[in-house]
């Protein structure tokens, strides 16, 4: 411990801070302060305590992990990787199949829906515009000739409406299914 | 010989190897800084979890940083963490630090006496100290790297420096900061 009332405030406190940088980076006190440390008995025991400081400091172990301890550490390590690895994958797949909302096979089924839905509607036109014509002859003379056309406007808005839906909900039953398909493949 | 950074790189993008070599590579300067900041008994179990908190972390490495500062800055946030402090961890760091001075001399090292007191006194400094002084003498990182470890200004590493020293060379601390 120092404490030397003819320390000199400036001097002193400069030449200290240096000695101290210097054993901090484990470098020799600096040459340029020679002369004041050989001067100054303060500077002096301080530079000594310092050197025996920086000796003591040496002469304690390094202390060295066990390779028992290394191994155990790379060991898990690499499995906290692996793992770690496997979750930001799976969050990437969860995160593209968020963003692609129509799954994969989704064109193809709306061609197959869409396809079998116009191959049968000249069929479905023909049936209901039979369906009218016999209306019509039927009850020609029984009914009055507007409230026919009443019904036949009726019959035909229902259609219309009824093949809305039908032809609408093309997409909606092409996404269903393509969703099903690869799990149904995995099955 | 590949950088730090450089493996670092090859650990984000999943490579064991290169984390094995990062292990390592800085197996010894890692645990010596643990057990001259922590008493000798947590020190294995820190030392795993601050590599599995590389790996947990990888993706928010940054490489414009260098890879010892970010792994010291983790080893250091683990020991504040730990919740060993008080005057039990104190005892028994000094207690560790004192059989640790205790062992048989390596060649051309000083007394027993001389390294049991530097050792103990070592021990003793407040843990504000203690972690700066060892990352500047022992690791011989620069004061701007240890600012970053301990998130602190350079300004104020600096003069917890002097303190510790002057701490170990028994005068009274002096609130520089």
């Amino acid at each position: 411990m120092t404490s030397d009332p003819t320390r000199t405030a400036t001097g002193c406190d400069a030449v200290e801070s240096r000695l101290v940088e210097a054993f901090l980076a484990r470098r020799p006190a600096p040459r340029e302060d020679d002369a004041h440390v050989a001067a100054c008995a303060a500077c002096r025991a301080i530079r000594d305590e310092l050197a025996a400081l920086g000796v003591g400091l040496a002469g304690l172990p390094r202390p060295v992990p066990s390779e028992l301890l290394v191994q155990r550490t790379q060991r898990r390590a690499r499995t906290e990787l692996a793992a770690a690895l496997e979750r930001a994958l799976e969050e990437a797949e969860v995160r593209t199949s968020d963003a692609n909302l129509l799954p994969p096979g989704f064109a193809r089924e709306c061609v197959r829906l869409l396809v079998g839905a116009v191959a049968v509607l000249p069929l479905v036109l023909l049936w209901n515009g039979f369906v009218l014509s016999l209306a019509r002859r039927l009850f020609a003379g029984v009914v009055p000739e507007s409230l026919l056309a009443v019904a036949g406007g009726a019959y035909v808005a229902c259609f219309a409406a009824w093949m809305t839906f039908v032809y609408g909900s093309i997409p909606f039953v092409a996404h269903r299914r393509a969703r099903r398909a690869p799990s149904e493949v995995t099955r | 010989m590949e950088l730090d950074e450089e493996l670092m790189e090859r650990v984000q993008r999943g490579d064991g190897r290169a984390l094995e070599a990062l292990i390592e590579r800085h197996r010894r300067g890692l645990y010596a800084f643990l057990v001259r900041r922590m008493p000798a008994s947590r020190c294995d179990d820190l030392f795993q979890e601050t590599w599995l908190r590389v790996v947990r972390g990888k993706d928010r490495f940054d490489p414009a940083l260098r890879f010892s500062t970010w792994l010291f800055q983790i080893a250091n946030n683990l020991c504040r963490d730990s919740g060993r402090r008080g005057a039990v961890e104190s005892r028994e760091r000094a207690r560790a630090a004192a059989e640790a001075a205790a062992a048989p001399p390596r060649d051309g090292a000083p007394p027993a006496d001389l390294r049991l007191d530097v050792g103990r006194r070592l021990a003793r400094l407040p843990e504000r100290l203690r972690e700066v002084l060892v990352l500047r003498y022992f690791e011989d990182l620069p004061e701007r790297e240890i600012a970053a470890v301990v998130g602190v200004p350079a300004g104020t590493v600096k003069s917890r420096l002097h303190a510790a020293v002057r701490a170990l060379r028994g005068e009274e601390e002096r609130d520089d900061e």
